[in-house]
């Protein structure tokens, strides 16, 4: 990425307790950006959900849960929003999914019409791209050769906050 | 991730002693609750108040033991951090579990 400013940058192996650590310090990079906006938890809130699901996707689907294969995630600032590029070199993303995805159409919660003795429809997984729908303003898909980028957009103004960081590009 | 109980009439206060309900902590999570129940514990209460944050797979844990609590108990929830609130308004489930604002339970 090359049009804003670069907040932080990390690189993990495909294991799920490496993923919470490492949201940490992004949502923190996020927050210095944000003192004293209104909206900051919403945002962070937002960034640390989608985030984790993005990444734990990858993981899954991507890696198939294999364990040392590595993610690269970049942050960076822009005008009045973040934008996180996570690469991987895993499988490529379904293509019906990717698009769904990306043009922000319907990803349905797993259930939707469960009654309370009907437990065995009660679907136990499937949000996790429901959840980076309902946290990002924008999410992309591509792939280049065998890398795989996901880009996860999170503006400011969504939480009440208009302003651009002063400074920014 | 720690899990303290405490009775309280028929019902048994279950704490997740834990900042994240997450992918690293799911399994284990729902294997530990559902020994519990195996163990007769059959009227739960999950205090989620130590929990900040809870991802898909911690969700999908949760509601993995519902089921197999519900069974032939209850379970139902108590106290998620607004964070959680927001996981579980954002997937319905909100509308499917029992969720008490509050402690000690009425």
């Amino acid at each position: 990425m090359a049009w804003g400013t670069l907040l932080t940058t990390h690189t993990i192996k495909s294991r799920f307790e490496e993923v919470g650590p490492m949201v940490d310090r992004v949502v923190a990079a996020c927050c210095q950006r944000l003192v004293g906006y209104p909206g900051s938890d919403d945002i962070s809130d937002a960034i640390r959900l989608g985030l984790t699901e993005a990444v734990n996707n990858i993981i899954e689907h991507s890696y198939r849960m294999e364990p040392d294969h590595r993610l690269i995630i970049e942050v960076e600032g822009r005008r009045a929003k973040f934008v996180i590029l996570i690469r991987d070199m895993g499988r490529p993303f379904p293509e019906p999914l990717a698009t769904r995805l990306c043009a922000m159409g319907p990803v349905r919660p797993p259930q939707t019409g469960f009654e309370p003795d009907d437990l065995e429809h009660l679907s136990e997984g499937g949000w996790g791209l429901m959840l980076m729908q309902g946290t990002m303003d924008q999410i992309k898909v591509t792939r280049t050769g065998r890398e795989n980028r996901l880009i996860l957009e999170k503006k400011f103004e969504n939480c009440g906050c208009d302003a651009a960081i002063a400074g920014d590009p | 991730m720690d899990l303290q109980c405490q009775e309280l009439g028929e019902r048994t206060l279950v704490t997740v002693d834990a900042d994240r309900l997450d992918a690293a902590v799911a399994d284990e999570f729902k294997r530990r609750v559902i020994d519990l129940a195996e163990a007769g514990k059959q009227r739960i209460v999950l205090d989620l108040s130590p929990v900040k944050f809870i991802d898909s797979s911690g969700l999908g844990a949760v509601v993995g033991v519902f089921k197999f609590v519900e069974r032939c108990g209850s379970l139902e929830l108590a106290c998620p951090s607004p964070p959680v609130q927001k996981v579980f308004n954002l997937t319905r489930m909100n509308r499917i579990f029992v969720i008490h604002e509050s402690l000690p339970l009425t």
